[in-house]
């Protein structure tokens, strides 16, 4: 493209919204990061009362079974992940062959009810099956709301060349497992990776259905979190919350700039004759 | 039509599927939507007195049902309206920028912000002994945490919009990005250009409407996802009226078993407005083609 001076003027006028759209971005984690740091923040000081990193050193002390809600955390989405990754991947493709709208109307169903909705009906079914209170019922609870994202992702994403491949394979003699093995696990890569990272960091920050259904006896990171904000201990929330978002920051910079990459790559393919 | 189309080999695999999509979500949502409605009239439940329309009536009359639908519609409404004219004026001020990787990176911290923690900066920020009272208090402009402004719990919900429309920022404007170069929409300023238009015309009159009638369904999905929100109105709501997420909840969650039934007034209610606004999407989907 070429540069015109008035073009060059036009860039410069964006940098200033960048800037003050940066520092208004900026401000509030500048401000947790701080509160992280120390203990107490009374009225007029800007500061923390004392600056002892008192938080993160309970963190590594472990007194408050912060670590355990971590790992407990970190396990649910795990499993969460992984089933909601394949059923999705199941149901969507499964989707794909059938014509009516009815079916895909289907797995946008949990986006109709709101979590903690779903979780209050489900609470007495769970309770029943004595599932309520326990690790196991909060990763179903939450798999049914993963494993429509997950399917929802994959049947909208789905790339057509798939089906072509797949077409191939069959009429070459394959059977599912050669399917699976030759075209939809090297041709999906990304889409699964978008499933896992987004199913994962659905669980991860889940906090209606893990309140309802865990009720006080399954404790995650968002249990915790909001325990120290009943508590009204700044410190410890702002330090919880940190720990919280980074996770979720380095999995979106694995998504978005994986999707940047394939986006290229795509253009590139087109462009061939 | 089916020669046309690639063959389709319809094995057990895709019978599969079908069985898990109806086991997994067909079922269980089917079971919440049930329940909700026939623990709502008194058909099931420990203490089921029958058939009733009761808690209908009840919810109804006392106004606590319709007062919290309204401010959970007005309050989801203003926080989609906001986060448009923000992100709508960001884009079309800065289109220039949608492939800066570094713009990216600064919307990769909101977007990557749970709303639990939005929940949590915004009191601190703005509750009156939070930042911007303390600086206000520096800066000599009040006296005591008590004579800054109410911007949390508060009567306008003030605090909710604000965690909401900084939340929804960056996904409309990572969107609004997306459809600009999907929708080629420089092509159609340029063009509007050249036959005589202004930037800021072409901008207003051509890439606006565009923009717009590309995201209806996201807005509207934007707008169903804050009608449910928990966590911020948790935080940051007041006690009456709450928002229904909160209220249904609230109920719900007493130990008075009397109080149930209500509570599954409000999850039936609910689900009654979403699956009418979610229909419309999928209707107005198909319209499009």
């Amino acid at each position: 493209m070429a540069e015109s001076p008035q073009n060059q003027s036009a860039n410069r006028r964006p940098m200033l919204f960048v800037v003050s759209l940066a520092a208004l971005l900026v401000t509030p984690y500048g401000l947790l990061l701080l509160l992280s740091l120390g203990s107490g923040w009374t009225f007029p000081n800007l500061r923390p009362d004392r600056m002892d990193f008192a938080p993160w050193k309970s963190i590594l002390a472990d007194r408050d079974g912060l670590l355990r809600a971590m790992a407990t955390s970190a396990g649910i989405s795990l499993i969460v992940a992984t089933f909601a990754t394949v059923m999705g991947l199941l149901i969507g493709r499964s989707l794909r062959q059938r014509q009516s709208p009815l079916w895909r109307i289907l797995i946008y169903l949990p986006f109709v009810v709101s979590p903690v909705i779903a979780a209050t009906s489900l609470y007495d079914l769970l309770v029943r099956m004595r599932l309520a209170g326990t690790l196991t019922g909060v990763v179903a609870v939450q798999v049914l709301f993963a494993t429509s994202f997950c399917a929802v992702i994959s049947f909208e994403l789905w790339n057509r060349r798939t089906d072509r491949l797949e077409s191939l394979v069959r009429s070459f003699g394959g059977n599912s497992v050669a399917v699976w093995r030759h075209v939809i696990l090297p041709e999906c890569r990304g889409l699964i990776g978008v499933c896992i990272v987004q199913s994962a960091l659905y669980s991860w920050l889940d906090y209606g259905l893990v309140s309802v259904i865990g009720g006080g006896h399954v404790v995650t990171l968002t249990t915790k979190l909001f325990g120290y904000i009943r508590e009204a201990s700044v410190n410890q929330a702002a330090m919880s919350s940190i720990v919280l978002m980074t996770p979720v920051i380095i999995g979106l910079s694995f998504v978005g700039f994986g999707t940047l990459f394939r986006s290229f790559r795509s253009r590139t393919m087109l462009e061939e004759p | 039509m089916g020669n046309r189309k690639i063959v389709i080999h319809r094995t057990a695999e895709h019978w599969f599927g079908l069985i898990l999509l109806s086991a997994v979500i067909v079922v269980p949502v089917g079971w919440i939507m049930l329940y909700s409605a026939a623990y709502s009239f008194g058909g099931i439940g420990r203490l089921s007195a029958g058939w009733t329309l009761r808690y209908w009536m009840n919810g109804l009359q006392s106004g606590s049902l319709a007062s919290s639908l309204l401010l959970s519609m007005a309050v989801s409404a203003s926080i989609v309206s906001f986060a448009l004219i923000t992100s709508l004026g960001f884009v079309l001020v800065s289109a220039d920028l949608r492939d800066d990787r570094r713009l990216f990176a600064l919307l990769l911290l909101p977007l990557g912000t749970p709303v639990a923690v939005a929940a949590v900066v915004v009191y601190q920020i703005l509750n009156p002994g939070g930042l911007l009272a303390r600086i206000a208090f520096h800066g000599r402009w009040i006296n005591s945490p008590s004579d800054f402004p109410v911007f949390v719990n508060d009567v306008w919900s003030l605090g909710i919009i604000a965690a909401g429309t900084f939340t929804a920022f960056p996904l409309l404007t990572l969107f609004f990005f997306k459809t600009w170069s999907a929708a080629k929409i420089d092509k159609y300023c340029r063009l509007a250009e050249s036959l005589g238009a202004t930037t800021f015309r072409s901008r207003i009159r051509v890439a606006l409407p565009m923009l717009l009638r590309r995201s209806r369904s996201m807005i509207l999905l934007m707008f169903l996802v804050n009608l449910g929100s928990y966590e911020i109105p948790l935080l940051l709501g007041r006690q009456s009226p709450q928002m229904i997420s909160v209220l249904t909840q609230r109920r719900f969650g007493r130990f008075d078993l009397l109080h149930r039934p209500q509570a599954f007034v409000f999850a039936t209610a609910y689900l009654v407005v979403v699956a009418a606004g979610v229909v419309t999407l999928q209707l107005g989907r198909r319209h499009r083609g």
